[in-house]
Parts: structure tokens; sequence; C-alpha cells
């Protein structure tokens, strides 16, 4: 009985081994996958009670995101160059151009954040006070062509500026 | 918004719109709604900080805001709306009627 019950097991590990999905497929390119990812991890100096936001952009696309309290990772990233964009509320974005190598742990340098000046009296996110000058700016469209504020106002014409939170 | 965009500029402005989207997902945009009027790429948020009006909650993008400036670079008016929410054209549109 003993046996018996050693055979099943050792007969229920084999298909826990091979897997009855597997058998279908002339190659198991398990192994594969697992050499063509690799993972990041970094440190952000903490910034108390801000969650800082960690994206992982490749040709300006984003692949993978986490939130950090200090340390973070990024795992099962496909090999290759990513830009590492790290921003939190108050503070200054950073951005790192980072390699990621299959099969290996990338250690990335400390980030410390600058805080954003904001002017007197405001708050993050609230905006800009009521007859303080509008900054002005130059921005490219979806064809790449610049506009300023500056082309637009003028002439006797005010301008409606309208953020939007887009596609990301 | 187009018809919208004909009413802001029959009220005698000019419309421009920014996010925080990288200039091909701008295209995309632009091609999906059948947009005249300018669309924006503030993938470095420099603009988008220098308006003070960064997702409290994400970082990364704009919170959905409207302003309104002078001919002479002045900010006139402001709205700053919830997540989901972007502010009526016709409120717009009232507001430039008062400069």
């Amino acid at each position: 009985m003993k046996q018996i019950k050693t055979l099943f097991t050792l007969a229920l590990l084999l298909l826990a081994a091979f897997g009855c999905g597997t058998t279908d497929n002339p190659v198991d390119d398990r192994d594969e996958i697992a050499t063509l990812t690799g993972a990041l991890q970094g440190e952000v100096q903490s910034i108390e009670g801000v969650t800082i936001q960690v994206h992982l952009l490749k040709d300006g696309q984003l692949v993978a995101h986490t939130e950090a309290h200090g340390s973070y990772a990024l795992n099962e990233i496909e090999a290759g160059n990513y830009t590492l964009h790290i921003s939190a509320n108050g503070y200054q974005d950073a951005e790192l151009n980072v390699t990621v190598v299959a099969g290996e742990t990338v250690s990335l340098d400390k980030v410390t954040l600058a805080a954003l000046a904001l002017p007197d009296g405001l708050e993050l996110g609230e905006g800009l006070n009521i007859g303080s000058k509008a900054p002005a700016f130059e921005l490219p469209d979806g064809n790449g062509e610049l506009h300023a504020l500056a082309d637009y106002t003028g002439n006797d014409k005010k301008v409606v500026l309208i953020f939007y939170r887009g596609g990301w | 918004m187009q018809q919208n965009y004909e009413r802001i500029q029959a009220a005698g402005a000019e419309l421009i719109t920014i996010s925080s989207d990288n200039v091909a997902p701008t295209k995309k945009t632009v091609e999906n709604h059948g947009l005249e009027y300018p669309v924006l790429s503030d993938n470095k948020k420099e603009v988008i900080t220098a308006y003070n009006v960064i997702d409290q909650s994400d970082t990364s993008i704009a919170r959905p805001a409207a302003y309104i400036i002078t001919p002479d670079g002045k900010v006139a008016w402001k709205s700053l709306d919830a997540a989901a929410v972007r502010v009526p054209t016709a409120t717009i549109l009232t507001e430039l009627g008062k400069l």
C-alpha cells in the first residue's frame, strides 16, 4: 500500500513538472523567457508622507509603474534600454537612463528629488493667482510643430488654456 | 469640442490644450477627434508645473484645469476641476464675456 502511494505521488510530481498543457507545445520556452528578463532596483531619498511615483518608459511608452517610499523594485522587465522617470508631489522630476540586463538585477544610484519652489501662498496643484503673469511657453503639437503662448495672445486675443489628463 | 472651439473663437479667444502625453499620442488624440485647435505635448511637465496644475494623486500628469489669459498675458480666471470633470464650455464662455 505504501509503495502504491509513493508511486501515485511520483506520478503527480511528474505531472506537475511537465504539465499537461505544455505537452502539445513542441518547445518549452519557459527557461528562455526567464533569461530574457531582468530586474531593476533602486532607492529614492524618502520624503515624509509623500508617495514617489516610478515610471519605466521605452521610447516614451509606459512599460512598468510602481510607487516607492524609499526603495523600489521593478521585476520581469524585458532586457533593453529604458528611461526611468521618478516624480513626487511638490518635487522636481528626475530621469535616469537605465539598461535592463537579462537574468540580472541592476542596482541604480540613489536619487534625491529637489523640492519645487512655489510662489508665495500657493498650494501645489492649486493653480496660479488671478492677476499674476501667465508663464510663457513653447511646446510641440502632434506633428512636432512648436506653438508659443505669445503666438496666440496679443491683437486683443484672449487665450483659453486647457490642461487635460491625457492618455497615461 | 470642435463646435465649442468655434464658440470660443467667436468670443474673441484662442484655445490651446496641453497634456503630459508625448508627441505621438498627442497626434493620435488630434486624429481620433478631428481637432483643429492646438493640442500640445508637455511630456517634461514644464508648463504643467509652471501653471501649478500637477495632479495631486498622480504627479506624472496634469489635473483637469482651465485658465483664461488676457491679451497682455495675465491670468484672468482659472478653474481647477475634479479628476473626471472638465470645466463646461458654457462656463468658459460666460467668463470670457465678463472680460
